[in-house]
């Protein structure tokens, strides 16, 4: 019987699954379409133009605590000036309200392919520049890549697959003019 | 000096193997739903054949007798039909193997006659040459020969297995031609089927043995077989990856088509239920890693059913979806979930195989991945009401003796190219990994635990299969489960004995214990920490790629737990900052 306890106890450390997961989910990808639409905005004014943003979901948790979550990334054409780039953007996002942290702080980085960590509120953004390789082939070496994440991205759902049904939520997020 | 160079030939065209693939799925399709509406009709008799309170007599026991014998003898005709639809599925599929082949080889003897006039003009410029220009000439037509030659084989490989497919069809729907055919157990079963059907070895002659059989048949019966008899190819051991995937997709197909159409006539029987769900769970699941591509580059591993069997377990169904080619990648991971995961979970665990894939082509080498979810064994549901079955290490036991004969069929189908194998045990699948490599000679060359409740047999690294040095361990410290193994001889048997033996990251276990920590962590320990090893971007899914692509060496270790004796124990993860898609610690994949 001990055991039904510990069990009762565990589930009780749970987050508990949402009465709708879906808007939940929904309510934190309009807050990151919100967030990467500004960061496309502070791109522009740094004079990279031709960026483009996609809306992914992804599973998060394993099962028998499944969840999903939303995520936004960003490509932009940085040239070959990357820390160039990097800089002006750097400016801009600080007019907007982003701040830097020292996530790569002991990261040992090439000064010509500077990244960096940067949040407002419960978002959070990451920059890249220099692309990276997968599978062996080297991907967006002149580009600026930028990831847009929320604070307690898992939402909880259903056992069994919930997934698919919320997968329609990726999507291009484009600019607000 | 005149000097012979010889041009070879040019290459007569040929002819696109005729017919329309999709036109044949079509007829296929229309085959099926005449098969299901015969298993409905026979159904339906026999229904009618039962005896009822309000009839009795002579009259309704003739009656029942006649609707027996009708739903009798119309059974095998669906079945029959069912054969010639999966026959000419095949049939359609070869068919768009052919043509593609054909534009492959049409494509080469256009390149073929480019070269071959620039040659001549050539030789015919040539003159009085140096010797060097003869010779690059003449090496120059020596290629061009070779090539020649190739693009013959590959046009009379390509003629003989249009030839074959052609036979197989007509020898499908002459083989149920007939009334006494096509009630016949044997009717829509080409002769090549039937033939090499008797040559099988049993399951326990050993994967070997099935793998020396299916190398030994020709491409045409293979195409047979896997029309006639997928049930028994879907999951034989040894089998390669593509074969079991062919054939197991034919299977998920009918189903689908027959009991959704069931379902839609208001005919499907209770017991099909279960079934339908588990039917449409695998399509999800398989849907998502066919058309997988990995985020930020044109990679599109593709996905096989490796194993699709809905009955499985009183209905809660076996099935294993891989994300690549489990045929050709250089390294191959099976994922082992834990508690309360069921065919509905697959599409969950195959969205893990997709992140895991991610991550090990992200930070690996170059090499070619394929990561697959295994769900081949018997899960403790995990009900509250059930908990008192989690405990009890006689699920992993058997499910250890299944995942080490689903990996040796694994090595057997591809023995003279061995991939580098990683089996991956999450919870209760650690158990039953364990016991795998403990009891059973796991063949894998790493193992990785996360999340784990207890080694089972265990009590040391060194005893498992891979030896020590290969055995990984991935824990949250604020994973309740984890905290479930015996840590230390203080606090062995800890939680009123519910743990499944040793802790895996405590270093009397003595196996290389990895970072795992996550930002979201919570302040204690928690069960949602349970579930975060397979997260995108975080650090155990990052070691998980590590490993995978065959750098377990090259991890980001962390310290083992211990057991003073003086007070509780001491996981030295607790009080570390953990990370989140920094590279090199906790990045798994190319966008942030």
């Amino acid at each position: 019987m001990g055991a039904v306890g510990l069990l009762a106890f565990l589930l009780s450390g749970c987050s508990p699954v949402p009465s709708n997961p879906r808007a939940v989910l929904e309510a934190k990808a309009a807050a990151i379409d919100s967030a990467t639409q500004d960061v496309l905005d502070s791109l522009r004014a740094a004079g990279l133009d031709d960026a483009t943003a996609k809306g992914h979901v992804d599973g998060c948790q394993s099962e028998p605590t499944p969840g999903v979550s939303y995520r936004a990334g960003i490509s932009a054409k940085a040239g070959s000036d990357l820390a160039g780039a990097f800089d002006a953007l750097v400016e801009q996002l600080d007019a907007s309200g982003w701040k830097p942290t020292d996530a790569y702080r002991d990261v040992k980085m090439d000064p010509a392919k500077p990244m960096g960590r940067f949040v407002r509120d419960d978002i959070t953004l990451d920059v890249a520049t220099g692309g990276a390789s997968s599978g062996g082939v080297w991907y967006g070496a002149d580009e600026m890549q930028l990831g847009v994440t929320i604070k307690d991205y898992c939402v909880r759902v259903p056992d069994g697959g919930y997934i698919s049904k919320v997968r329609d939520l990726a999507k291009d997020i484009l600019p607000r003019s | 000096m005149t000097t012979t160079i010889n041009i070879p030939a040019v290459i007569d065209p040929v002819d696109r193997p005729e017919g329309d693939p999709a036109g044949s799925e079509s007829l296929a399709t229309s085959l099926l739903s005449g098969a299901v509406r015969l298993t409905e009709f026979s159904e339906e008799a026999l229904l009618l054949a039962e005896s009822k309170w309000y009839w009795a007599g002579k009259a309704a026991e003739a009656y029942g007798d006649h609707a027996k014998n009708f739903a009798q003898r119309h059974q095998p005709m669906g079945e029959t039909l069912k054969r010639v639809a999966r026959g000419v599925d095949v049939f359609a599929d070869q068919l768009r193997t052919l043509q593609s082949d054909h534009t492959t080889i049409s494509s080469d003897i256009t390149s073929y006659h480019r070269e071959r006039p620039d040659l001549i003009t050539d030789v015919n410029l040539a003159g009085e040459v140096a010797e060097a220009e003869i010779a690059a000439l003449q090496e120059r037509a020596r290629a061009l020969t070779n090539r020649r030659a190739g693009i013959t084989t590959d046009i009379t490989d390509l003629q003989r297995r249009v030839t074959e497919n052609e036979q197989f069809l007509v020898q499908l729907f002459t083989g149920a031609d007939t009334a006494a055919e096509a009630s016949s157990p044997t009717g829509g079963i080409s002769a090549l089927a039937l033939g090499a059907i008797g040559r099988k070895p049993s399951a326990a002659d050993g994967p070997k043995a099935m793998n020396a059989w299916w190398n030994s048949l020709t491409e045409a019966e293979r195409d047979a077989l896997i029309a006639a008899y997928p049930d028994q190819l879907g999951s034989a051991d040894g089998l390669p990856a593509s074969a079991r995937d062919a054939a197991n997709r034919l299977r998920l197909d009918a189903d689908l088509a027959e009991l959704e159409m069931k379902e839609r006539d208001g005919t499907l029987l209770p017991e099909e239920k279960q079934r339908l769900a588990n039917a449409r769970a695998t399509r999800t699941a398989l849907e998502h890693a066919d058309g997988y591509v990995v985020p930020g580059t044109d990679d599109r591993p593709g996905g096989q059913l490796w194993l699709y069997d809905p009955d499985a377990f009183g209905g809660d169904g076996r099935g294993a979806i891989a994300v690549g080619d489990l045929d050709t990648a250089d390294d191959v991971s099976v994922q082992v979930p834990g508690i309360r995961t069921e065919m509905d979970d697959v599409p969950g665990g195959v969205d893990e195989a997709t992140r895991l894939y991610e991550s090990a082509r992200y930070n690996g080498d170059g090499s070619s991945v394929a990561t697959m979810f295994w769900l081949g064994y018997d899960t403790p549901a995990g009900d509250l009401l059930e908990w008192g079955e989690v405990p009890s290490e006689d699920r992993a036991a058997d499910g250890g003796a299944r995942l080490a004969a689903a990996v040796d069929g694994l090595r057997a189908s591809r023995a003279h190219d061995p991939a580098h194998m990683t089996a991956i045990g999450h919870s209760y699948g650690s158990t039953t990994t364990s016991y795998a490599a403990t009891d059973h000679g796991l063949a894998v060359d790493d193992i990785a635990l996360i999340g784990s409740p207890g080694t089972g047999p265990a009590d040391h690294a060194s005893d498992f299969s891979v030896g020590a040095d290969h055995v990984y361990d991935g824990r949250n410290s604020r994973d309740f489960v984890a905290f479930l193994g015996d840590e230390g001889w203080v606090r062995k048997d800890q939680f009123f004995d519910t743990g499944l033996g040793m802790d895996p990251s405590s270093e009397d276990f003595g196996a290389h214990r990895f970072e795992a920590e996550s930002p979201e962590r919570g302040w204690g320990p928690n069960f949602g920490d349970h579930s975060r090893y397979y997260d995108r971007n975080s650090e155990s899914l990052y070691n998980l790629g590590r490993i995978v692509d065959g750098h377990g060496d090259d991890t980001n270790s962390a310290s083992q737990s211990y057991d003073p004796w003086w007070r509780d124990p001491v996981d030295p993860e607790w009080d570390r900052d953990p990370t989140s898609g920094e590279a090199g610690r906790s990045k798994t994949g190319l966008t942030p």
